[in-house]
């Protein structure tokens, strides 16, 4: 049994067409049904018009001749029945006398001669093809004679022939009006019906059959699989950094590599198999029967065939993926487990640096769960008040003395203990949890330096901004509000944001910064080095200091090309007039290096590891007392 | 079955007028003629419409004038049975002009000859249909006056003296009339 989601939602074609032929059926009998009414109507409305007209002729004849009746005048008589000429109906018309003799006649020449008419006993005869009528003549209330009258129906007949045949013409130009235009409604219908049949199960984007259409496909193959027994893999792509793609390069673009990558994904399968886009930038596919090793040549198929550099609306993108892979039966036998551990994997794929693949692990099942929990548990924290902010300082190289600290976030778990920021760090990034806890941080930070900026310490305050904090819309107003909320004076908030940050957000990015520095804010580049460190980029940006990452100091005196990375890094930095910190100083040498070099401060475990706020007045006591 | 009773009392009703017809065709001084001349003194009186002030009295019957010399009086008694419009007919046998008032038909024939220029004077105005068959000039002098003319009774409406007399006649009627002027 094999599924094409495409062709799921189409009925066939034939069905709809007999459809259409009762319809057509139905209004010609509704509309031949009307019309026999009508004509049916017509003919007792025309019937009953010609016995009124008859009538009134009748009346008239009858009140003309009375005198002529009475006078015996015949040629008088003649002329008033000769009068029934104009009316095309009558046939004959007889006057007789009061005693029944028959006084004058009118007889239409085409009426043969030889038809006796003979006084009728009922005042009113009508057949279906005449009518006759007998009444009386009177004059002054007393009868003189009477008035007989037979009329033919043809007139009738005629008339009621035009209307059966126009009757017939309109409801045949409906009938084919109808046809046409329920013709045209269906195909309407059923194009609306395949269209939502598309979207239901196709991604507009990428035309790529959806996450609907995987899950229905992905199960029909696993129960086909376990009838079978047979194996069954399943990969899950997702595309690394594409978040930056869509934030710096705007959705369209966004858009435009999301359709190339499923054009060359598509390219990388075999006949029959299918890319389906289950996300925003996962993709997912199915591979019934294949062994590990043909899963592995699949999966390095794809992070070849992406590797290579795409020329996207005039931007060339490298694009890297993450795949996970999972098995059935040997990761699972449910399409949710099954699902759940090729995602884990993926997720593991991206831990190991991005762009390559990993088959599921058990390990990687705990791991993601214990992420999972993890994720709850952060979403808690801030609520709990279970964050602290540290503080580790920074001292100038020349004197010793701090001249400012860096604010750094600890998260006391209540049943985990302390856990390092470079693990919640992340996931309060990827779940957002990063803005609400970032503006905390701030808030802390601000008013414990107001504190000892009171007791007279001169001392500035670090505290970095994510990547995802800078995307927030009123991140200055929340900064500007929390710096007069805390009384802090401006000069004293050193901002650090990471060069990946600047890059990302390029122009909006300058006018917001210089925003902040025209309220007399610092700003600093964190972990530099690790990054593009693009000079260009430095020389736009309104940056006072520049921080070089822990990594090229680790190794200093001994390590040359450090040496010398470090070295061009404090001249470039001054010769742009920043000021240079380097961080994860742990020991003197470093230290002198870092003196003798003309670095301008330094921070690390020689000078003090990151410490509470007490501890960190009385540091700064101690410290005031020995520059003294 | 009833339609042929009809049918055969309309055929002897038939040939009987139509052998009555005949039979007063060819000999006009016959009894008949005084009828028939009768009978169209009560038709023309059908037809005509007298002025208001003559009929006031709501049942009072009309009066038809005859001298009582003439040929026709008595078969102008006879039309007394009939009714016009609901009123009775009164038949007045009239020996002078003085007797004409009142009258609402007054016929003179050849017989009442010397009487007729003094009653005409009296009747001219008071709304009282003349009706006379004498073929002389003195025929103008009336309102209507018949004549036999190819065997058949014919008539002349004078529309001056009607409209002297303040009478109405119906249209009907002098559509029939040989002459109406």
């Amino acid at each position: 049994m094999k599924i094409n989601a495409g062709l799921l939602w189409l009925t066939p074609k034939a069905e709809s067409s007999s459809l259409w032929r009762i319809d057509i059926v139905v209004t010609a009998a509704a509309l031949l049904l009307a019309g026999i009414v009508l004509i049916a109507a017509e003919f007792v409305i025309l019937r009953s018009s010609l016995l009124g007209e008859l009538d009134v002729q009748m009346r008239i004849i009858g009140d003309n001749s009375g005198a002529a009746l009475m006078f015996k005048d015949r040629a008088a008589a003649d002329e008033i029945l000769g009068t029934l000429q104009a009316s095309p109906s009558v046939d004959v018309a007889i006057l007789y006398t009061r005693e029944g003799e028959m006084f004058a006649q009118y007889r239409r020449h085409d009426i043969d001669t030889s038809l006796a008419f003979l006084r009728p006993t009922q005042s009113q005869r009508a057949t279906l093809t005449y009518v006759e009528y007998l009444r009386n003549v009177d004059v002054a209330g007393n009868p003189v004679g009477a008035l007989y009258i037979r009329a033919n129906m043809r007139q009738l007949y005629i008339q009621l022939l035009w209307y059966v045949g126009t009757t017939v013409l309109v409801v045949l130009t409906i009938t084919v009006a109808a046809a046409l235009l329920l013709r045209r409604m269906r195909r309407a219908v059923r194009h609306a019906e395949e269209r939502v049949g598309y979207l239901a199960y196709y991604d507009t984007v990428t035309h790529l059959p959806n996450r609907h259409a995987f899950n229905e496909c992905f199960e029909a193959r696993l129960g086909e699989s376990r009838e079978q027994d047979q194996k069954l893999t399943l990969l899950f792509l997702d595309l690394d950094d594409f978040k930056v793609v869509n934030d710096t390069l705007g959705h369209h673009v966004g858009d435009v590599l999301l359709k190339v990558v499923a054009e060359k994904l598509s390219t990388c399968i075999r006949q029959g198999d299918t890319v389906y886009r289950v996300g925003g930038d996962e993709f997912a596919m199915i591979l019934p029967n294949i062994d590990r090793e043909n899963a592995v040549i699949v999966a390095e198929k794809f992070i070849r065939t992406l590797s290579q550099p795409l020329n996207i609306e005039g931007h060339t993108l490298y694009v890297s993926t993450s795949i996970g892979i999972s098995m059935f039966p040997h990761d699972g036998a449910d399409t949710a487990t099954l699902l759940r551990n090729a995602d884990a994997a993926m997720y593991s794929a991206k831990e190991r640096g991005k762009n390559t693949f990993q088959y599921f692990s058990e390990e990687m099942h705990e791991k993601s769960s214990l992420r999972l929990a993890l994720e709850g548990d952060l979403r808690l924290a801030l609520e709990h008040r279970e964050f602290e902010v540290h503080y580790q300082p920074i001292v100038a190289l020349e004197t010793g003395e701090v001249v400012a600290v860096e604010a750094l976030l600890r998260w006391q778990h209540p049943a985990k203990g302390m856990i390092g920021p470079n693990i919640f760090i992340p996931l309060a990034e990827t779940t957002g949890l990063i803005v609400p806890i970032g503006e905390w941080v701030l808030r802390q930070a601000c008013t414990d330096a107001h504190a000892w900026h009171a007791q007279g310490h001169d001392v500035q305050v670090s505290v970095n901004l994510s990547g995802r904090q800078f995307r927030e819309e009123p991140l200055i107003d929340t900064i500007l509000t929390i710096l007069l909320e805390t009384g802090l004076d401006p000069s004293m908030l050193m901002l650090e944001i990471t060069e990946s940050v600047l890059m990302e957000h390029a122009e909006a990015t300058v006018a917001r910064l210089y925003r902040l520095k025209d309220k007399g804010i610092y700003l600093s580049i964190d972990d530099f080095g690790t990054g593009y460190s693009s000079m260009t980029y430095l020389k736009r940006f309104p940056v006072a200091k520049l921080k070089i990452d822990q990594s090229f100091i680790r190794d200093i005196p001994e390590d040359s090309e450090d040496v010398a990375i470090t070295t061009a890094t404090i001249q470039m930095a001054h010769g742009l007039k920043l000021r240079v910190v380097a961080e994860g100083i742990e020991t003197k040498a470093q230290a002198d290096f870092l003196r003798q070099r003309g670095c301008d401060m330094g921070q690390g475990y020689l000078f003090s590891r990151p410490v509470s706020f007490d501890a960190l007045m009385e540091y700064l006591k101690a410290n005031a007392t020995r520059s003294q | 079955m009833k339609a042929g009773v009809f049918l055969k009392r309309f055929i002897l009703l038939a040939l009987g007028c139509v052998m009555g017809f005949g039979a007063w065709a060819m000999s006009p001084a016959t009894v008949s003629e005084y009828e028939l001349k009768a009978a169209y003194l009560y038709n023309f009186a059908l037809f005509t419409t007298w002025p208001q002030d003559r009929m006031e009295e709501k049942d009072a019957p009309l009066v038809f004038c005859v001298f009582a010399q003439d040929e026709q009086a008595a078969s102008i008694a006879g039309l007394q049975t009939r009714k016009i419009r609901d009123r009775g007919i009164l038949v007045r046998q009239i020996e002078m002009p003085e007797d004409g008032r009142g009258c609402h038909v007054l016929f003179f024939g050849a017989k009442s000859t010397e009487a007729i220029p003094g009653i005409l004077e009296i009747v001219r105005d008071t709304g009282t249909l003349t009706v006379t068959d004498v073929p002389d000039s003195i025929r103008k002098e009336a309102v209507i006056s018949m004549a036999i003319e190819n065997g058949r009774l014919a008539f002349d409406v004078n529309l001056l003296n009607a409209r002297r007399a303040r009478l109405i006649l119906s249209s009907k009627l002098l559509k029939l009339a040989r002459t109406a002027n």
